[in-house]
């Protein structure tokens, strides 16, 4: 009996130090994060049976257990994650704000008006050089500040990387840790016992790592524990694999494991949050700047590419664009010209070129077709080259260029064709004659025309024919090609007979001028197509005094459309009672009925319609002759866009956030900003025009203007970076709680352990003086000794 | 055991309220110190969106408001030149008056003339006038002087070289205001009445319509002299008649009884003193013939004499005259002038004034004035005076040009002065609206700076009461 109770006091007082130095354990631990309150399991003492009865033997240490709930443990692990996600995100995207939306004049949009009031200053005075200086200087402040987002995304993306980088040094770090733990429990637990502080400290390391990446956590069972990334090994029984981060095709960066195929998709932590910003916020932003810029260089380069400056027109220009040979056969020239690339698209239009004689300020207006799916950079040139005194060539770097001839001039203006009577079928001082109907024309193989120049004098007749092989379909003869075929005959050269071409109709006249230059339309089978049947045998007399009819104004129409002038009589210009000119548009439809008859003073301007003037000096006109002319009327010079790709007389060059800048030699000299349609000084026509962009909708950025753009991409971050603050927040918040359960199962509370302290202290003391009792028993049987 | 606290967490929770609290409290402090509400787009995205659109439009305004100064200061140079102009053109008609008081001598006109020269100048100063570095009267050709002096056949012309296109300016979104003046409306309008010539050497019009502008000469050149029968009587022609200036066929009369000789219709004169070897006589028009009387039998005569000539207009082409000629083409190509004439009335050589009514600049009329006052076509006192008055209406022609453009400035004055207005209250109206959505509310951010402070200190307080509340304290 006397062991026995001795031995139940002694348990009781080992039991009660235990207890008194686990929860010293716990006091003292009780501000370590990670640590899990201890709890010593005690159990009674199986019973002995003395005498027939059980008599309880004491108090038994089972075991020290951790108060965790692994449970709340991996969902605190995932919304670390989560959060980590969020952080990284949320302080990428305020370092973005800071930078791109800073809301004073140095914002771009600060700039962006800065520039818009330059152009503004500069089309009060067009010619003034310090305001030509000055819009310079603001265009360049604003492209410079884009260059610097631009560059500033790039640099970003450079730190994000490398933020990525050293996390996933952290993230290795961590793992060889828990792997070296997951040992070091394993060999521990394998002796029964269990490894709370190893586990603790095992549990802290899974929640640092779950701030970093995704990480699922498996229980192998015998205390080691595997962790998943996405699916992948991170950490086995007692290895770590290694992450790293490397830049995928796209140049985002992308994650790789040692003994995985493959990049590694994370999606949670700060790594996960740095990848999403690389490869979705920054580039989504970054584009939009691209996008402005774009839009920017866009629409004032398509306005100032069809502008003069005030020197007038142009004698050689090179694109700053290259066309770029992309089936790599060697040469540029095959490709299309809407593949070839330019940065900016070439579509469906037309190109319109001045050709400026400069002694006479005449002005030959050529049309380009530009047919976006079959023009070639080649054809183009062709076309180019096809225009008179205009020669144009593509550099090494796969610029164009074109050059006129010495006194020639030329540009892309859409302004009026001063003089468009150039072959002078309206009244002009040779004798003409005009196909009363517009082409093409119904001939028959083997068609004649006869005619006889001078017929007073000793001419004699000859005869043209009309041969199929001259036709692209004869029955359907176009008035350029009945042209060709008159002007290749001999006797009509040897004659002084020639031909050409007015708006649709054949003409046909002498070579000399004056009253004495005739010639008789004799006969021939073709008279019926070109409607000469009544004029057979009629003879066309020169004059002395030409018609040359004058165009003034400026056309204010939004469409494309030709103005055709005929007279409804034969008569002479402010003398004939009656005469008047008709006025056609393209449709054949009557614009408008100009007086020219007795009451017209000759040189007088008369109003035709949509900004169109026409003055008429003396001279006969012929409605039997068919006198007409035609002027094109040309709202946008260009519709294909094509100045725009090749850069020609650009305003600003390059397409993206980055690499936008002032044409160089427009920085070099303001006197090239081409501000005119006309050349002269006060002549602001472009300018108003750009600032009219300003704030129409825009196609490259959205239908926005360029105005409302950047406020709407500033808008846009704001919403994300306060959305993603928010995020932040309340998961935040909802960590906070998951902590607060936690700490409810395994935090340490100062005063419970006190209260178990005091108990087991008791516990202690009253086992001791239970000993003390057992002993004084048994003194006392010794002494019955 | 479910309702444990443990002692770490309630740290934690002390330390999350101190930081929430004094994160709320360094914002307040910003917003207070900035002014601003919004610091960065994501305080309030809808707001910032709306303030840069403010922002934008704002500047919008001040691009404009700018602009209208520039435009005023050009729109008043040029009606304060027109102002002048105006008066310029009062003292002209009140000369010219003067100088159609038939009782004027050549001397007295002569003073008249040269007033008239200094006016002239004076309103070309006005025509050329620069706001800034801008020729107000030039269109779009704002760089250069618009009205340049010019030689034309020998004499002073002056050429409108701007356009005819205004230069504007942007007043306010798509309102766009002219704010220079093609200077041709109101010094040079081309409002053609037909042609009118000298009437001196009976030249007249054609019938089919003439071209040109301003003021063309005539040039009648006597090229030979037929005397017809002058030789019956004694009469021969003085150095083969290269000194008359007479032209087309002319009775010659001498009544030897009355002792008169006359020629044409001119007035019959006394036969000059026996012997006399250059007896001049002229007709109706002053045409001259030299006679050598030296011979003379004192015989009665009546028979023609023709003088044969060339008409050229501005000493271009010559064109050999027969007299008959009712509709006779002239050219002068570099100017680009075409008159027909009819020559059956020419009778006399010399030049014969062109004048195509209405399309003369005011400039080249005053200098035509100043020529005429000075006769320097040697008109008689009538026709002088008829033609000075037909001057006297192409001047206030040109007035009432000069007026009407006046006018135009004055209204485009108007109308950058209710755009400077409108720009003006839309700033202030825009203004208002940005602060409203970007300053901060002084009061409001005050409060919440107070009530962050409260709550601060109370979190401060609380905390440190709750470590201190442990039953460490009452364990003795």
């Amino acid at each position: 009996m006397g062991s026995l109770s001795l031995n139940t006091g002694l348990r009781a007082l080992l039991s009660s130090q235990f207890v008194l130095d686990t929860v010293g354990h716990n006091l003292a631990n009780a501000n370590t994060p990670g640590y899990s309150r201890q709890r010593v399991n005690l159990s009674a003492s199986l019973a002995l049976s003395v005498r027939g009865n059980l008599v309880g033997s004491g108090v038994n240490i089972d075991r020290v257990e951790r108060s965790v709930d692994e449970l709340l443990g991996r969902r605190i692990q995932s919304q670390q994650s989560i959060l980590g996600s969020l952080g990284a995100r949320y302080r990428g995207l305020s370092e973005l704000e800071a930078f791109v939306g800073a809301s004073d004049t140095s914002s771009l949009s600060g700039l962006l008006d800065g520039f818009f009031t330059s152009v503004s200053d500069l089309s009060t005075s067009p010619a003034d050089a310090i305001r030509r200086a000055g819009l310079v200087q603001s265009s360049r402040t604003l492209t410079t500040r884009l260059n610097e987002i631009g560059g500033q995304f790039a640099s970003i993306q450079r730190d994000v990387f490398k933020d990525i980088g050293s996390r996933t040094k952290d993230v290795n770090g961590l793992a060889s840790d828990i792997a070296n733990l997951n040992v070091e429990i394993g060999k521990t637990e394998l002796n029964g016992i269990s490894a709370n502080d190893l586990r603790d400290k095992r549990d802290a390391l899974l929640d640092r790592l779950s701030e970093f990446v995704d990480i699922t956590v498996v229980d192998n069972g015998n205390g080691t524990v595997g962790v998943l990334v996405a699916g992948n090994t991170l950490v086995g029984q007692g290895r770590a694999n290694t992450m790293s981060v490397v830049r995928d095709a796209s140049g985002n960066p992308a994650i790789q494991l040692s003994g995985s195929e493959g990049f590694v998709p994370v999606t949670g932590g700060e790594i996960g949050g740095l990848m999403a910003l690389a490869a979705n916020d920054m580039p989504g932003i970054a584009t939009k700047f691209d996008d402005l810029a774009k839009q920017l260089a866009l629409s004032v380069n398509r306005l100032h590419s069809t502008g003069v400056p005030p020197g007038g027109s142009f004698s050689i220009l090179t694109g700053s664009n290259g066309v770029q040979d992309f089936d790599g056969d060697g040469k540029a020239t095959d490709e299309l010209l809407s593949k070839s690339g330019l940065p900016f698209d070439v579509v469906d239009g037309a190109l319109y070129i001045n050709v400026v004689e400069e002694a006479s300020g005449d002005v030959v207006k050529s049309r380009i077709d530009i047919d976006a799916s079959h023009t070639t950079v080649q054809g183009f040139l062709d076309e180019v080259n096809k225009i008179d005194n205009l020669t144009a060539d593509i550099d090494a770097s796969g610029r164009l260029r074109i050059v006129a001839d010495t006194g020639y001039g030329f540009d892309f203006t859409s302004r009026l064709v001063p003089h468009p009577d150039t072959i002078g079928a309206f009244g002009g001082t040779s004798a003409t004659l005009s196909t009363q109907a517009d082409g093409p024309y119904s001939l028959a193989q083997g068609d004649t025309l006869t005619i006889t120049a001078d017929p007073a004098g000793a001419a004699t007749p000859f005869t043209i024919t009309f041969d199929k092989a001259d036709f692209a379909e004869i029955s359907q003869a176009t008035a350029q090609e009945v042209a060709d075929v008159i002007n290749a005959d001999p006797n009509a050269q040897a004659n002084g007979i020639v031909a050409g071409v007015s708006g649709d109709s054949v003409v046909i006249k002498t070579v000399s001028g004056g009253a004495s230059a005739s010639f008789e339309l004799t006969g021939g089978s073709s008279l019926g197509g070109f409607g000469w049947t009544s004029l057979a045998g009629a003879t066309f007399t020169g004059q002395d005094n030409a018609v040359t009819p004058e165009i003034l104004g400026q056309y204010t129409g939004t469409e494309d459309d030709a103005y055709t002038f005929r007279p409804n009589m034969d008569g002479t210009i402010g003398t004939t009672p009656g005469l008047t000119i008709d006025v056609l548009d393209k449709n054949g439809d009557l614009v408008n009925s100009l007086d020219v008859g007795s009451g017209y003073v000759p040189g007088t301007e008369l109003e035709v319609a949509k900004g169109v003037s026409v003055k008429f000096n003396l001279g006969d006109l012929s409605q039997t002759n068919g006198d007409s002319f035609q002027v094109g009327l040309v709202p946008d010079a260009d519709t294909s866009d094509v100045l725009v790709a090749l850069g020609l007389n650009s305003y600003f060059e390059g397409s993206t956030a980055s690499d936008l800048k002032v044409r160089d030699d427009i920085g070099k000299d303001p006197s090239l900003i081409s501000t005119s349609l006309t050349g002269a000084d006060g002549d602001s026509k472009i300018l108003i025009d750009i600032l009219n962009i300003k704030d129409a909708p825009q196609s490259e950025i959205g239908g926005a203007s360029i105005g409302e753009f950047y406020g709407d991409v500033i808008a846009g971050l704001g919403f994300e970076t306060a959305s993603a603050k928010e995020a932040l927040t309340s998961n935040d918040a909802v960590l906070q709680s998951l902590q607060g359960s936690r700490d409810r199962v395994s935090g340490v509370n100062v005063d419970e352990e006190l209260v178990n302290m005091v108990a087991f202290q008791q516990t202690f003391q009253s086992a001791s003086r239970f000993i003390a009792v057992t002993q004084q028993l048994n003194n006392e049987l010794l002494n019955l000794i | 055991m479910g309702f444990r606290v443990s002692t770490f967490s309630s740290y934690r929770r002390v330390l999350f309220g101190l930081r929430r609290n004094q994160l709320d409290n360094a914002r307040a402090q910003e917003q207070l110190s900035s002014g601003l509400r919004i610091l960065r787009p994501s305080d309030d995205p809808t707001g910032s969106a709306r303030a840069i659109r403010f922002e934008r439009q704002i500047a919008d305004v001040d691009r404009y408001r700018r602009a209208i100064i520039q435009g005023t200061a050009t729109v008043n140079a040029g009606a304060a030149a027109l102002t002048s102009a105006s008066s310029l053109m009062v003292q002209a008609r009140e000369l010219l008056i003067q100088g159609m008081n038939g009782t004027l001598t050549g001397k007295d006109r002569e003073s008249i003339a040269a007033e008239f020269d200094l006016i002239r100048t004076q309103l070309l100063e006005e025509a050329n006038v620069k706001a800034g570095d801008l020729y107000v009267f030039g269109g779009t050709a704002s760089g250069e002087e618009p009205f340049v002096v010019t030689d034309a056949n020998g004499e002073q012309r002056v050429v409108y070289s701007g356009t005819q296109e205004d230069q504007s300016i942007q007043a306010g979104e798509s309102i766009e205001i002219p704010i220079t003046l093609a200077g041709d409306s109101a010094f040079a309008k081309f409002e053609p009445t037909g042609t009118y010539f000298g009437g001196v050497h009976g030249v007249t019009g054609g019938t089919t319509a003439d071209q040109g502008t301003g003021f063309a000469t005539l040039t009648l050149r006597h090229d030979s002299t037929n005397p017809g029968n002058l030789a019956s009587v004694g009469i021969g022609l003085v150095a083969g008649g290269a000194s008359d200036t007479v032209l087309g066929d002319n009775t010659i009369q001498i009544d030897a009884t009355a002792g008169t000789i006359q020629l044409g219709s001119g007035a019959p004169v006394p036969l000059p003193a026996a012997g006399t070897t250059d007896f001049v006589i002229e007709n109706e028009q002053g045409g001259e013939l030299h006679l050598d009387m030296s011979g003379y039998t004192g015989a009665d005569y009546s028979g023609i004499v023709r003088g044969e000539g060339s008409i050229a207009l501005d000493g271009k082409t010559f064109t050999p005259l027969s007299f008959t000629e009712t509709n006779l083409e002239l050219k002068d190509d570099p100017q680009g002038r075409i008159v027909h004439v009819n020559a059956t009335g020419v009778k006399s050589a010399g030049n014969e004034s062109v004048e195509f009514g209405g399309t003369a600049n005011v400039f080249d009329l005053m200098g035509q004035i100043a020529d005429d006052l000075r006769n320097e076509d040697g008109l008689s006192s009538s026709d002088l005076i008829s033609r000075l008055n037909r001057r006297l209406e192409e001047l206030d022609r040109h007035h009432s040009n000069i007026l009407v453009a006046a006018g135009t400035l004055g209204a485009r004055s108007q109308r950058l002065q209710i755009s400077d207005e409108r720009t003006a209250n839309v700033e202030v109206r825009l203004q208002g609206l940005l602060s409203d959505v970007r300053d901060a509310d002084l009061a409001e951010v005050s409060l919440d700076l107070t009530r962050s402070n409260y709550l601060l200190q109370l979190t401060q307080s609380a905390g440190s009461q709750l470590i201190q509340s442990s039953l460490l304290n009452f364990l003795g």
